[in-house]
Order: C-alpha cells, then sequence, then structure tokens
C-alpha cells in the first residue's frame, strides 16, 4: 500500500518536474527576455521624454530668449544712432544687428511648429526683402506723406518691407558699413520703425512656444500694447506627445522633427555655401553681409540641438539617444559637427589674395564635411525615431 | 658653492665629483627638472612633427607600394615555375612549383592591406576560397567542359593549389597544366596591373589633400584603415568562424585556405604581418605613433590605445606562432572546433581597437549600418 501510494504521488511530482525543467524554464528565460527588453524600451522611451523636454528648455526657448535680446539691444541701439547719428552709435548698432541675425540664424534648427504654422522667419527676416517697396516708403517718408510705425509695418502685413534683412539694407551699402552721417532722417524712421516691429515679433515667437502667460511682465506688455493676441504653449503640446491635447501621437514623432530639421539646416546652408567657390563678383543687395557667419551658426543651431541646449545650457539630449543606439555614430557625429565648423572658418581666414583655385578647393572640403554630417545624422534618425521604444507607429493605433 | 637648477645646464651635470654630489643631494629637483625637459619640450618637438601626410608617405613608400611589388615579383616567380614543371614534369620541378606558389600567396596575403582602392576588386577574382574541386577535376581533363573553368573559384590561388597538391597531382599534371599555365598568366597580369595600378596612384595618396582626389589627408587615411578592417572582418568571418563552424561540430576544414599546401597558419601569419605593417609601420611613422599623438577637434590623442594596438598584435602573433606548431592543422580543426578560438577573441578585440582609432584620429570609416541608411 505504501509502495503503491508513493509510486502514484511520486508520478505526478516527476512529471511536473519534467514539464517545469523542460517547458516552464525555457518559457521562464523567453519572459525574462521579454521584460528585459521591455524595460529597455521603458527607460529608452522616458529618456526620449527627457531629451525632448530639455531640448524644448535648453535649445529653443534659450534660443528665442537670446534673440529677443539681441533684438532689444538693437531697438535700443537704433534709438541711440536715431538722437546722434554718431560713428560710435552706428558701431553699436552694426553690432547689435549682428548678435541678432546670428541669433536668428540659430534658430533654425526648429523651423517647425510656430515657426512653420505662422512663418516666423519670414515675419523676423524675410529674404529677399521688398527693396522697390522700401525705397518707396523712404520716398513717401521724406515727402512728408507717411508716417511709418511698427505698428503700420506689421498692419500691413508685408513682411519684405520689414525685419532684419530691410534693417541690413539700411545700415550697409555693397557689403559695408554705411557712415553714420549718409543715413538719412527719413531712413532713420524707417529702421526705428523695423527694430520696434522686430520686437514685438521675436517676443511673439517667444509667446508661441511658451505661452502668452507664461512670458515675462514686461513680455506680456510688449504684445499688449502691439495688440498681438495672446497665444497657448506649443511646447505643451511638443513635450507631451500622446495625451488628448496634443497633436504629436507618440515621443517618435517630436524627435523626427528635431532630426529632420536638422538636416533640412545643413541641406540649406550647403546649397548657398557651395557658391562661394565660385568667383565672387560684386554682391547683389539681397547678398549675405556675413556669409560664413550664417552657416557656422547654422551649424550651431543644428549642434545646441543635437546636445540638448545652448552653450552652458545642456542636459539631456540627442546625442544621449543616439550614443544609447549606436556610440560610435554618436561620436562620429560631434565630430563631424566640430569639422563642419572648422572648415567654413578655414574658408573665412582665407588671405584676401587667395587663388581661386585654393578657395575653390577649401570650399570644396567644407562642404565636403557638411555632407558627412548631413549623412551621419540622416543615419541616426531611424535608429532613434524608428525603435519601437517611441511607439514610431502610434499614429496607426496605440 | 650654491646650486641653483637654473644655473646648470643639463650638459654639464655629469662632469665633476663636486656636481655629482650636489645632484644627489639636489636628485628630486634634478629628476623633475630632467622629467619637465623631457615632458615639456623633447615630447612635444618628436610628437608634433608626425602629421597624416607623413604617415601616409611612410605608407606608401614602406607598405603598399613594396608589398604590391614583392606580390608581383612572386606571381612572375610563380609563373616561370609552373611554365617549368609544364615543360618537364618532375618531382623537383613539381616541387620548386609548390614552393613559388607558397611565396606568392603569401605575399599577395601579407599584402592584403594595402590592397584599397582599385585593387580591391581584384580579392573576388583570384582569391576565392575554397575551390571548386569537383569541377576542376573533371573540367581539366574534358576540354567540352572547359567552359566551367571561367569562374573564379576554378582558377586564382585557390584553383592553382589544387591543382599543385591534390591527390595525384604529379599523375594528373598533364591534363591539369594548360589551366594551371593559364591561371598563374592571369595571376601574374593581374598583379601587374595592381602595382602599375598603384604606382600612377602613388602621387595622389601621398599628395592627398589638393582635391586631386582626395580633399583631405585624412580621407586617404581612412581608405586604409576601412581596408585593414575588413581584412579583420574577412579574417574573423570567413577565415575562422565559418571554418569552425564557429567553435562547434561538425567544422568544415575543407573551407580552411591553403590546407592542401598546409599553409593556413602560415598565412593567417601573412595577413597579420600585414596589419602590423599596415597600422605600425616602422613604430615612429606610423598610424599608431598618429593615434598616441594627434588631438582631433572633438577626439584626443590616446597614446594607451597605440600602446594596446601594439600588444593586441603581439598576442596575436604569438598565438599564431603557437598554432604554427600543429602538424596536421586541417585534422585539427576537424576534430577540435574550438582551435581558433582563442585567436577570434583576440582579433575581435583587435578590430575593436582600430574601429577606436578611426574615432580617435576622427576618420571617415563607416560602419556597414551607417552605410545601409544612407546609400
Amino acid at each position: 500500500m505504501k509502495k503503491r501510494f508513493i509510486l502514484w504521488t511520486g508520478r505526478p511530482v516527476i512529471i511536473s518536474l519534467i514539464f517545469f525543467l523542460g517547458l516552464a524554464l525555457p518559457l521562464h528565460a523567453a519572459t525574462e527576455g521579454g521584460i528585459k527588453k521591455g524595460v529597455e524600451d521603458f527607460l529608452f522611451e522616458k529618456k526620449a521624454y527627457t531629451a525632448v523636454e530639455d531640448y524644448t528648455e535648453n535649445t529653443v526657448f534659450k534660443t528665442i530668449e537670446l534673440l529677443v535680446q539681441e533684438i532689444e539691444n538693437l531697438n535700443t541701439a537704433v534709438a541711440g544712432l536715431s538722437k546722434s547719428r554718431t560713428d560710435a552709435d552706428m558701431a553699436k548698432t552694426i553690432e547689435a544687428w549682428k548678435g541678432a541675425m546670428a541669433q536668428f540664424n540659430r534658430h533654425w534648427a526648429f523651423n517647425y511648429g510656430p515657426a512653420a504654422h505662422y512663418d516666423f522667419h519670414k515675419q523676423l527676416a524675410t529674404w529677399p526683402f521688398d527693396k522697390v517697396w522700401v525705397d518707396h516708403y523712404l520716398d513717401e517718408i521724406e515727402k512728408g506723406n507717411l508716417e511709418v510705425t511698427a505698428r503700420f509695418l506689421r498692419k500691413n502685413k508685408h513682411s519684405s518691407t520689414r525685419g532684419l534683412n530691410t534693417a541690413a539694407y539700411l545700415l550697409f551699402r555693397d557689403g559695408k558699413v554705411r557712415p553714420a552721417k549718409k543715413i538719412t532722417p527719413a531712413e532713420l524712421k524707417y529702421l526705428r520703425a523695423v527694430s520696434q516691429a522686430l520686437l514685438i515679433e521675436s517676443v511673439d515667437f517667444e509667446a508661441s512656444w511658451r505661452g502668452t502667460k507664461n512670458l515675462s511682465k514686461e513680455k506680456r506688455k510688449i504684445l499688449k500694447d502691439a495688440g498681438v493676441k495672446k497665444r497657448s504653449s506649443y511646447a505643451v503640446e511638443f513635450t507631451n506627445p500622446g495625451e488628448s491635447d496634443s497633436r504629436y501621437t507618440s515621443i517618435s514623432i517630436p524627435l523626427q522633427e528635431i532630426f529632420q530639421e536638422c538636416t533640412t539646416v545643413i541641406e540649406d546652408m550647403v546649397a548657398g555655401f557651395s557658391e562661394l567657390g565660385q568667383v565672387q563678383e560684386k554682391s547683389a543687395y539681397w547678398d549675405s553681409i556675413d556669409p560664413y557667419a550664417d552657416a557656422l551658426d547654422m551649424l550651431k543651431g543644428v549642434e545646441n540641438s543635437y546636445y540638448g541646449g545652448v552653450d552652458g545650457a545642456r542636459d539631456a539630449s540627442l546625442s544621449d539617444l543616439v550614443a544609447k543606439k549606436n556610440q560610435i555614430l554618436d561620436r562620429r557625429i560631434k565630430a563631424s559637427l566640430a569639422h563642419s565648423m572648422e572648415r567654413i572658418k578655414a574658408v573665412r581666414d582665407l588671405p584676401s589674395g587667395a587663388d581661386a583655385q585654393t578657395r575653390e578647393l577649401m570650399v570644396k572640403i567644407a562642404v565636403s564635411e557638411c555632407e558627412k554630417l548631413f549623412d551621419r545624422i540622416t543615419a541616426a534618425t531611424p535608429l532613434v525615431t524608428a525603435d519601437s521604444a517611441v511607439k514610431p507607429w502610434a499614429a496607426y493605433g496605440r | 658653492m650654491e646650486f641653483h637648477n637654473k644655473d646648470v645646464p643639463g650638459v654639464f651635470l655629469f662632469s665633476g665629483n663636486k656636481i655629482i654630489k650636489q645632484i644627489n643631494r639636489h636628485s628630486t629637483g634634478l629628476a623633475l627638472l630632467v622629467v619637465l625637459f623631457l615632458t615639456g619640450l623633447l615630447v612635444p618637438v618628436c610628437s608634433a612633427e608626425l602629421t597624416t601626410q607623413d604617415v601616409l608617405i611612410s605608407i606608401s613608400d614602406k607598405g603598399t607600394g613594396p608589398n604590391l611589388a614583392k606580390t608581383a615579383n612572386a606571381a612572375a616567380a610563380l609563373s616561370k615555375n609552373v611554365g617549368q614543371f609544364c615543360k618537364d614534369q618532375n618531382s623537383n620541378t613539381l616541387e620548386q612549383a609548390r614552393t613559388a606558389w607558397k611565396t606568392a600567396y603569401l605575399a599577395w596575403r601579407h599584402a592584403e592591406s594595402f590592397m584599397y582602392g582599385p585593387s580591391a576588386r581584384l580579392e573576388k577574382k583570384i582569391n576565392v576560397w575554397p575551390a571548386a574541386t569537383v569541377v576542376l577535376d573533371v573540367a581539366v581533363k574534358d576540354s567540352k567542359l572547359g567552359h566551367m573553368l571561367n569562374t573564379a573559384d576554378t582558377r586564382g590561388f585557390s584553383g592553382l593549389e589544387y591543382l599543385l597538391y591534390a591527390k595525384g597531382s604529379e599523375t594528373a599534371a598533364k591534363a591539369r597544366c594548360s589551366h594551371m599555365l593559364a591561371i598563374t598568366r592571369e595571376i601574374v597580369t593581374d598583379t601587374k596591373e595592381l602595382k602599375t595600378q598603384w604606382e600612377t596612384k602613388t602621387d595622389e595618396f601621398k599628395r592627398a589633400g589638393d582635391g586631386n582626389p582626395f580633399l583631405l589627408p585624412e580621407d586617404a587615411l581612412s581608405l586604409m584603415v576601412a581596408r585593414v578592417l575588413n581584412v579583420t572582418e574577412v579574417l574573423l568571418r570567413d577565415r575562422i568562424a565559418v571554418v569552425s563552424n564557429f567553435f562547434e561540430k561538425p567544422s568544415r576544414p575543407d573551407n580552411l585556405e591553403a590546407w592542401l599546401s598546409r599553409s593556413s597558419v602560415l598565412s593567417l601569419e601573412a595577413t597579420v604581418k600585414g596589419i602590423r605593417q599596415a597600422i605600425v609601420g616602422d613604430g615612429s611613422t606610423g598610424l599608431t605613433t598618429l593615434v598616441a599623438t594627434k588631438d582631433g577637434l572633438y577626439e584626443s590623442k590616446d597614446p594607451k590605445l597605440a600602446r594596446d594596438i601594439k600588444k593586441q598584435l603581439g598576442k596575436i602573433e604569438k598565438t599564431l606562432s603557437k598554432l604554427n606548431k600543429i602538424q596536421d592543422f586541417h585534422a585539427r580543426i576537424k576534430d577540435k572546433p574550438g582551435t581558433l578560438k582563442k585567436l577570434y577573441k583576440q582579433l575581435n578585440t583587435l578590430q575593436e581597437q582600430l574601429v577606436e582609432a578611426a574615432l580617435v584620429l576622427e576618420l571617415d570609416v563607416r560602419s556597414g549600418i551607417e552605410i545601409q541608411l544612407t546609400e
């Protein structure tokens, strides 16, 4: 009886044991693998959210904040120039204009969202500006037929008659700074209105990302006085993908915006920069005052996007995400950013007597470096944005 | 006499007992001075001199040029010896032809790391392993099947090795001779072309950075490093992993390159010697020196990595010299598929170090995933 009992009770134990060892253990291992993948995905997604949040705070907000600051400087300098018209005031104005232009060029890397919806790049620097209209307005001011103000320039909705390129037309001639005394009173009035309009537009740009209610009291007043309506925060949508009040279905989509805009900036910049290899003739009025500074600032914008912030304010970044997927590629992108900038500087620093052949070669080298950068960022894009952890196909069902 | 470091020029330090006494008294200060002098003055002077251009010139003059010339010369000697054998078939001329084959093949393997640019295509033409032995056995005897002898796996070094070394090669030599001569002619033409092509491109390589065609010296160096990385990858994948069936039975020793001539390990050694020559060079003007001394725009020089690469090459060479003592390597791989595992791991580490070196030097060496995603 006892023997039979042991036999019958022993069998299920043995069967269970076999089952456990033969089936349950591999199943456990598979589940463990699944859990591991799940944890990795969860952590990567979390990292992606943090990177987008820090990018918004440290790249977008900070870049626009600095742009507003530079335009404020320009506004103040133009006010000084309007009063005294000295060459010293002119020098201050030129410096301020350069600062504003630099900061404007750094914004290209996030020329999506509000920038695309409201064409802020045109509000701030339509290129080319409308010389015929501007000259006509100047004539009218001179004749006393027109009182030009920031409101007039903004309400007419002719962004091509204001902005940083129009200001450049009033401040420079043939690429050179104009003597202060040569600027007519009409031109000064016009410049004053342009710089004031610029300030309003730049603060409005900041409002579009931050939300009007999140701006400082002073900035809110600028918008209120200009009659600009209140804006909600685009950043809330951008950093909260997948929520009901965001047009972004998953964190993959903001990441796609950031990556794609970086490559677009490089592509656009290279197209313009390549032309510098040709023999330079007298520049047309719409030509850039400093194409090298423009190219470097555009790349700086890409660098800020990739590193997750402007200098001195960098935290979680795209670089972290790329490094998580391919550390080598991340280092190659960083090296390429440094090389692209260095090669552009090398063209800029060519001695004035450098022959055309040398110049052409140096431009080719710079363009080739930028193309390498483009390729490397392009390669990194799907590694991050198409990773299942960031839910790239969320739009087709979550 | 009061001893002031600043008053004692280094050249006088070893003259006179009094000074020696002073040296002892102030040994710590002096040692520090000497170290400071060496690191602060001599080292920068030495290291500042080496540029990417210098490395390119060194690779070209001491590596690529001589190796490709050696390959072409060895191929010419092979052709002569095979011709001699076909004219007068005896064990003596057969042995001479076999020795010439080994010399030519090992020269080819040694030169592998220097075959970049146009020469890379020859890999698929005259260095395809294993040989299609069944086709060779049949087709060399039957002129109606002659068309089957046009594929790469019936020609090149592998085809010729089989014809020279397979069982019965002495008796069947007559039937095989016309194909053997055709193969050697081809090897001679191709290796000669390789050498000539390089000679016409040497200046472009050395002058890299003038835009004809290399925009930067680093672009030319990238080509060489990418080639060495490909050579290590072929070693790891085709020559070790596939042959060893990833170190599990049943292994595939018939895939072992040059096993019939018992020169498999010798050929691995030749390839590694080529890698050493390409990477370390003469020790002072090689890529490793550049890794140790040149800062990039983003990356920093890495003397430790340079030392580690040299050490790793030493370890690999030591392992190979042990493997070289195995009498029948083909049989050993068959019995013990794990024989090459250690070498595999060591080469894998070397490959990782070379990838790191390419990053430190900020070269444009793309990985497979990057190429797939952008081309």
